[in-house]
């Protein structure tokens, strides 16, 4: 007797009413869509009309999507889910509605344990809550949420930074006042040196969300995340250079110090593709990669990533990546 | 052991200027992002992207965006030393130009240029038993609002009208598309204007089992698309001979809805309800015999739908 692995369902939710997705105790599920019969909104920016949160039971929830904003429903979902940590799906209608969603089982662990690490946690004003893999892990976060969001619908955000840190310095990848950064989907490596740094900049206490899994288990060896952090002075250049026969890919760019007005506000930097004579630009603080879609820059030892601070003050700069591969060079 | 990164630098093009990016015989790249120093317009570096192969004339995927907006998206270009990337420096003044990548197995690349008649059209059709995945289309000639001067089906050979682009719906050509096509079920691209029209199409074959289907649908008729008892499949496009909205924008006139049999819930609106902004991205919808996808025809006509996409999974039910 084989098993399902497609996990869908479709449900009547009443006005008000909330419906979990959560997996049995011995699976991991990937929910990659979300529907309804009510759709709401100004044309063409309806969306369907639920809430869509983590939650664990007891904390939060904490939301990722709302009906009233169109973040998170124009693109692929990856939204990671356990038994312990899944997904409240809330019909905001006054009205019954018929929800639906689309879910894959990733795993499953019988005995074992969860490949999944999303979680929540309630958050102070201006506190932070770090996504820290254990030694010998390194994860894959592809959300994050809050019960405060930030800015009028539908461009409403949560209203959380999302940075790197490595428990020394620290570097900016979202800015809730920069709207167009949270419309693509999300993919950052985090490893037990450098991992994203979530923090509550909404004034009142926050239930705070990341949704992910276990990128790779290497025990006593050695991580493939090369997510990584320097400190750049005014109009100084921070070269990310894969050692010769390795590559890495890239998947985000940082900066302390953002320049611009919202929702148009981006790290005060500019990339570049750099082979030691000539640079090429991948972005720059007025024309920003990552608003349209989650990059893909692969580099080595001969190309590799430039990051040149366009402040005049010293910031801080980093990028989120893995390697692809080691070989003999 | 050679680098697998395919990336690069091309110092000082000069303004109008052009460089190939073209893999050695024998090796094939993927291309994710481009890039140019130091113009940007729009968020976009100042370059142009097309499928080459030095005989068609060059077919524009990605273009000038000072020419036209274009969405900032991924990349999803297969190329090989037969069918390259031409980048041309569209900047008044000279740049680096620059492209980020991989390679990838050289026989699964199967990247073409077509040539659709002027009046009539040209099929992208896998020889039998096998199944493409399509993953950028572009045109020798954009038409007045800058996008391929083409339109495009998915066919059977005898239903020959379900579009998927083209007409005045543009915003739907700047998706990055997740097309399934086999020697079944493929596509078809007519010229609009009155001129033959070369089509590059950036495709490989994938070892999946091709789910499609065109059905000529009746008006306010219903359609379920439900794997059979033990078979799992992902959707990844829709297609109508009807849309509906206001262009540019607009969507196929039928409503998406995940349906278990009993109760119905919508993952895209039709396009007089809503114009869907879901169907201008790439989607994956699975799908399988318990929950599974009803189509509901939104126009008040025949209408030839479609649907592709693969079977992820079968298993003992």
């Amino acid at each position: 007797m084989g098993y399902r692995t497609v996990m869908n369902d479709v449900l009547v939710v009443g006005a008000g009413a909330n419906q979990d997705i959560q997996p049995p105790a011995t699976q991991d599920w990937m929910v990659t869509a979300i529907g309804s019969s009510v759709w709401v909104g100004v044309v063409p920016f309806q969306v369907p009309q639920v809430d869509v949160s983590l939650w664990d039971g007891a904390l939060g929830p904490s939301e990722i999507m709302r009906s009233t904003d169109v973040r998170g429903w124009m693109r692929p979902l990856r939204l990671h889910i356990n038994n312990g940590n899944y997904l409240r799906l809330n019909n905001p209608g006054g009205a019954g509605a018929n929800i639906s969603w689309s879910a894959t089982l990733t795993r499953y662990f019988g005995a074992g344990v969860s490949n999944v690490i999303s979680d929540l946690q309630t958050v102070g004003a201006a506190a932070v809550y770090d996504a820290r893999p254990p030694a010998g892990y390194d994860w894959l976060l592809t959300d994050f949420g809050s019960d405060q969001w930030l800015g009028a619908a539908p461009a409403g955000v949560p209203n959380i930074d999302v940075g790197l840190w490595n428990g020394t310095i620290y570097s900016q990848i979202l800015d809730p006042a920069s709207g167009r950064m949270w419309e693509p989907e999300l993919e950052i490596f985090a490893s037990r040196t450098t991992y994203p740094r979530i923090t509550n900049v909404d004034p009142a206490q926050a239930v705070i969300c990341f949704t992910g899994v276990i990128y790779r288990y290497y025990g006593a060896g050695v991580s493939v995340v090369e997510s990584l952090l320097q400190t750049a002075g005014a109009a100084g250049s921070i070269d990310f250079q894969p050692a010769a026969g390795e590559e890495w890919r890239i998947t985000a760019l940082a900066g302390t110090l953002w320049v611009g007005v919202p929702p148009l506000l981006f790290p005060d930097l500019t990339a570049h593709i750099f082979d030691g004579t000539n640079a090429s630009m991948i972005c720059s603080q007025t024309n920003w990669l990552m608003q349209g879609h989650t990059p893909e820059i692969f580099v080595d030892n001969t190309n590799y990533l430039r990051i040149t601070n366009t402040n005049a003050a010293q910031q801080v700069v980093g990028m989120s990546a893995e390697l692809t591969q080691r070989y003999a060079s | 052991m050679p680098s697998y990164v395919a990336n690069g630098i091309s110092a000082a093009v000069g303004a109008g200027a052009a460089i190939d990016v073209q893999p050695a015989a024998g090796n094939a790249y993927l291309i994710r992002e481009f890039f140019n120093d130091p113009v940007f317009v729009g968020d976009m570096p100042e370059v142009q992207v097309a499928i080459r192969d030095g005989v068609l004339a060059d077919c524009v995927v990605r273009i000038d965006p000072t020419t036209a907006v274009q969405k900032n998206r991924a990349s999803e270009l297969y190329i090989t030393n037969a069918n390259y990337l031409r980048l041309t420096n569209t900047a008044a003044g000279g740049g680096n130009v620059g492209w980020s990548g991989h390679q990838v197995p050289v026989g699964i690349v199967m990247t073409d240029i077509f040539t659709a008649p002027n009046g009539g059209n040209v099929a992208i059709q896998p020889p039998a038993g096998e199944v493409w995945k399509v993953t950028e289309i572009g045109c020798e000639t954009m038409n007045a609002t800058n996008h391929p001067d083409l339109t495009l089906y998915l066919t059977d050979g005898v239903l020959v009208a379900s579009l998927i682009a083209g007409g005045t719906r543009n915003l739907v050509w700047q998706k990055l598309w997740n097309l399934y096509i086999s020697n079944t079920l493929y596509l078809r691209a007519e010229p609009i204007a009155g001129a033959d029209r070369d089509v590059g199409v950036s495709m490989i074959r994938v070892p999946v089992e091709q789910f499609a289907a065109v059905v000529d649908m009746g008006a306010g008729a219903t359609l379920d698309i439900q794997p059979a008892d033990g078979r799992e499949c992902v959707i990844t496009q829709f297609g109508a001979e009807t849309w509906a909205g206001i262009a540019p924008a607009g969507a196929p006139d039928i409503f998406v809805a995940l349906y278990n049999g009993v109760v119905l819930s919508d993952i895209m609106e039709d396009g007089a309800t809503s114009d869907s902004l879901i169907h201008n991205r790439q989607y994956e919808i699975e799908i399988d015999n318990a929950v599974y996808i009803r189509i509901t025809e939104g126009s008040a006509a025949l209408n030839e739908v479609s649907y592709c996409g693969y079977t992820r999974r079968y298993y003992n039910a």
